[in-house]
């Protein structure tokens, strides 16, 4: 079976379409809503008229690709590619004003290629494990795991004041209810309009706060150039030795990625932004983030790839998809006539370990791509911005269409940048809003369901959440994790002060 | 000001292509024909001529549009998506002309079904609904259209709905009944949409218990919460079944009257002495005031693929049961789901809440 899947692997057919599919998802990943999601479901049926090792390995690829190609962007321009990359441009940004764009870009390659290989060095030979792992977590467990993930309103606030990031949460976890309930599918909020029913995605939101809102700033910005400071070169090995010593921030992010991934229903965004608010709680130097952190960085990057492999984890072993491209991946598995399943590993095995090995192969095809394409894509910085402000903006509205492939949603990115200037000139983050609307959601659901739950063993919902010992571990590390909330909430403060 | 107005030149030709996108549909345009183009365009055009010049029926002679939209109500890569791009494939083929899939996902389907509803009747625009979820919307909310802006073509295959369970808490249905009936209120059933909570309220109405129904955002949440133990029965179609095995979870009973045979030992309500027959089945239809000569052109090329062994195998890797329905048997089908649907709704109101 090994001669099988190593002649698989090396055959010039196979390590073409890797490497098709990793570039592509660089290409999908780096333009601003283009996100692997969208390149996964774009390139379905051409998978399914290959065979199911290379189907896969191309949808792999672009999966994979996609992560890095994120980032690209969002260091450069502000841009996250995909709401993955946020925090990555809210690092990597300041420093692409400071000269510093190669230097951040070779930081968020080494953490893709780490935090990827990690994923799917567990997928290979952690599987079962972490499959049991995945289903200790029960419906209330992933609702305090929600919980958890608010709690990191305290780092992304940035310099602002802590109530008013509490205040964008709020409205971000209104935004999510927007459209029908999950449950009795009741409309909310819809005020008649039809293109509502289906909610607020996600994507309009992030590229309407984050990448029109910016290029509306920018417009009229004097000197023509996103940054006039001219780019520093800097030696690969430079980096790495200074990406080795975050080294603790790095291995946290990646463990972060890890267990979100293999969670069906959590899914990456909030992986990054967990991962990102824990690396600033836990960070020697707090201060730096938001100015331009390469730890924020690593911690984002590491976190984002590492769910690639483990969300593969259920999907391969349970049917259950962790995530939104792992669902579509479910269908080309099926349409293949593979199963997920036991079954899978041995009916199927040479595709099975093909496609597992192959993704290995992503990873290194990344790295290579991203390191050794830093130096070209760093020019990015010093186009002018009468090229860059249509593009952006063009594109933007392509990718909020292409989403859903609703005019509509174009309309909704930009409602979202003109609330986004409206809040950065009043002092409030944008980022909390985000995150109310990537974990609105899942909070809501699982809120419910633990609800449900609870009444048919006739108990009160906190009885019912304090009887389950990981529930416990889980609320005794809420209690922790607000606790260094509030200590960092009051860092700027004294900063100020 | 040269570069400037290569700027706006570069603005406008991108506009451009973005409204040429909008203007095709307003759907998830996942490229089927496009990319399956290079390889079957050719030998479609040469079938289509022969095609139209061979007088099988005078009916070939209607001019369908060069272009056929089918409209999928639900995201790329689910269950119905797979079943339509089978079907859109063959269709292509038949008709000798595009057929391009868009999925219009959203609010449970409603989104899709929808802009199937109101689309142009010319021919131009298909759909496949996911049965019985259009039915769940139309008898539970106040929905823009009705099953009867629908004119039902084909099913072409059907995923049987299953109780499940976990192998060390309820083996048989009628213990299921029993402490039902003893304990109110205590047995969950998880469910995710319309067809399995009606299912979940049929179990109740034919065991005379009462059940916890919980809501679920997607199936495969369902099967996760029945691994976990957080519930104690799951409605679910057989797909499931070879990840559940394994993990100790066993079928109970059938809410279809058909079986499939790696599970033909589990007992249907059916033969339990229940009326019930209820499967999930992608529908494929066409809005209705669709003229006659169109909707026989499209029933005979339908028709034509449902008796292609090919299109039965394809059905059958995608681990569904191959059932063809057309014409009669087809819409008294899909009346009897209608009735029962309605049915459970107005019994069980605060399941459908």
């Amino acid at each position: 079976m090994i001669a099988e899947v190593l002649k698989n692997l090396f055959s010039p057919e196979a390590l073409l379409i890797l490497a098709a599919g990793t570039v592509l998802g660089i290409v999908f990943g780096a333009v601003p809503g283009l996100t692997g999601t969208i390149g996964v479901s774009l390139l379905l049926p051409l998978s399914f008229s290959m065979s199911a090792e290379m189907g896969l390995l191309l949808l792999g690829g672009i999966y994979m690709g996609s992560m890095y190609g994120g980032s690209i962007t969002a260091v450069l321009l502000n841009i996250p590619g995909a709401p993955e990359a946020t925090f990555t441009a809210v690092e990597g940004f300041p420093m692409t004003l400071k000269g510093e764009s190669q230097r951040a870009l070779y930081h968020a390659a080494l953490a893709c290629v780490f935090g990827g290989l990690a994923g799917v060095l567990v997928l290979l030979f952690c599987t079962p494990l972490l499959v049991k792992v995945a289903l200790a977590f029960g419906q209330p467990e992933m609702f305090l795991l929600g919980v958890a993930g608010l709690t990191v309103i305290g780092a992304l606030a940035g310099g602002a004041d802590i109530q008013k990031s509490f205040y964008a949460v709020g409205a971000g976890v209104l935004i999510s209810c927007v459209g029908a309930d999950f449950a009795s599918n009741t409309d909310r909020f819809i005020f008649g309009m039809t293109d509502l029913k289906a909610g607020i995605e996600l994507i309009a939101v992030v590229l309407g706060m984050f990448a029109i809102s910016e290029m509306i700033l920018n417009l009229g910005n004097k000197s023509g150039k996103i940054t006039t400071v001219p780019q520093k070169k800097i030696s690969r090995w430079a980096v790495f030795k200074e990406f080795l010593s975050y080294k603790f921030a790095l291995l946290r992010a990646t463990i972060i990625g890890i267990l979100i991934g293999i969670l069906p229903g959590v899914g990456g965004t909030t992986a990054c932004f967990i991962a990102y608010g824990n690396a600033k709680t836990l960070s020697k130097a707090p201060e730096r983030f938001g100015k331009g952190s390469p730890e924020g960085i690593i911690a984002n990057e590491s976190a984002n790839n590492a769910v690639v492999g483990s969300c593969l984890v259920p999907l391969l072993s349970l049917g259950i998809p962790g995530s939104g491209t792992a669902a579509i991946m479910l269908g080309a598995l099926t349409v293949h006539g593979m199963i997920p399943g036991p079954d899978l590993f041995t009916k199927h095995a040479d595709v099975a370990y093909t496609f597992m090995f192959g993704m290995l192969g992503t990873v290194l095809i990344m790295g290579l791509f991203g390191l050794f394409g830093i130096k070209l894509f760093s020019k990015i910085a010093s186009i002018d911005l009468e090229y860059i402000i249509p593009l952006t903006i063009v594109f933007s509205f392509l990718g909020a269409y292409a989403n859903s492939n609703r005019m509509f949603d174009v309309v909704v990115a930009l409602v979202f940048a003109v609330i986004a200037i409206v809040m950065k000139r009043n002092g409030f983050p944008v980022a909390p809003l985000v995150l109310g609307v990537v974990l609105g959601p899942l909070l809501e659901e699982k809120l419910r369901i633990s609800m449900v739950l609870a009444s048919a063993k006739r108990q009160n919902i906190f009885l019912f959440l304090l009887k389950r010992p990981l529930c416990v571990v889980l609320v005794v590390l809420v209690g922790l994790l607000l606790y260094f909330m509030m200590r960092t909430g009051k860092r700027p403060r004294k900063a100020e002060d | 000001m040269k570069k400037r107005t290569i700027a706006w030149i570069l603005c406008a030709v991108l506009c451009l292509a973005l409204v040429g996108c909008g203007k095709t549909g307003g759907g998830e345009q996942t490229p089927q024909a496009e990319n399956t183009a290079p390889a079957e365009q050719a030998p479609q055009e040469e079938s289509a001529v022969p095609a139209e010049q061979t007088p099988q029926d005078e009916k070939q002679s209607v001019e369908l549009p060069k272009q056929i939209e089918m409209i999928v109500p639900y995201s790329a890569g689910g269950g119905t998506d797979n079943a339509a791009r089978v079907v859109a494939d063959a269709l292509s083929e038949q008709l000798g002309v595009k057929v391009i899939v868009t999925n219009q996902a959203g609010a449970a389907s409603e989104i899709g079904d929808q802009a199937i509803a109101e689309a142009a009747s010319d021919g131009s625009v298909i759909g496949v609904l996911g049965a019985p979820d259009p039915q769940y919307l139309v008898a539970t909310k106040d929905t823009a259209f009705t099953m009867e802006d629908f004119r039902y073509l084909a099913v072409y295959n059907l995923s049987l709905p299953m109780l499940i369970g976990k192998a060390d808490g309820f083996t048989t249905v009628e213990e299921i009944f029993d402490y039902g009936k003893e304990h109110p209120g205590e047995i969950t059933i998880g469910v995710s949409g319309g067809g399995p909570k009606t299912e979940a309220a049929i179990l109740m109405s034919c065991g005379e218990f009462e059940a916890t129904v919980v809501d679920f955002g997607g199936s495969a949440d369902v099967s996760t919460a029945l691994l976990s133990g957080d519930i104690d029965l799951a409605c679910l179609t057989p797909s499931y079944l070879s990840t559940l095995e394994p993990e100790g979870c066993v079928p109970l009973v059938y809410f279809s009257e058909l079986k499939i045979d790696a599970y033909s030992d589990v007992p249907s309500l059916k033969e339990m002495g229940f009326d019930v027959n209820i499967a999930h089945n992608p529908v494929v239809v066409i809005p209705a005031g669709a003229p006659e000569e169109i909707v026989s052109r499209y029933q005979q090329a339908l028709d034509a693929i449902g008796q292609d062994p090919a299109i039965k195998e394809a059905f059958e890797a995608l681990n569904t049961t191959y059932y063809y329905m057309s014409g009669e048997e087809l819409d008294s089908y899909m009346d009897g789901v209608d009735a029962l649907i309605t049915d459970m709704v107005e019994r069980y109101s605060s399941v459908f809440q």
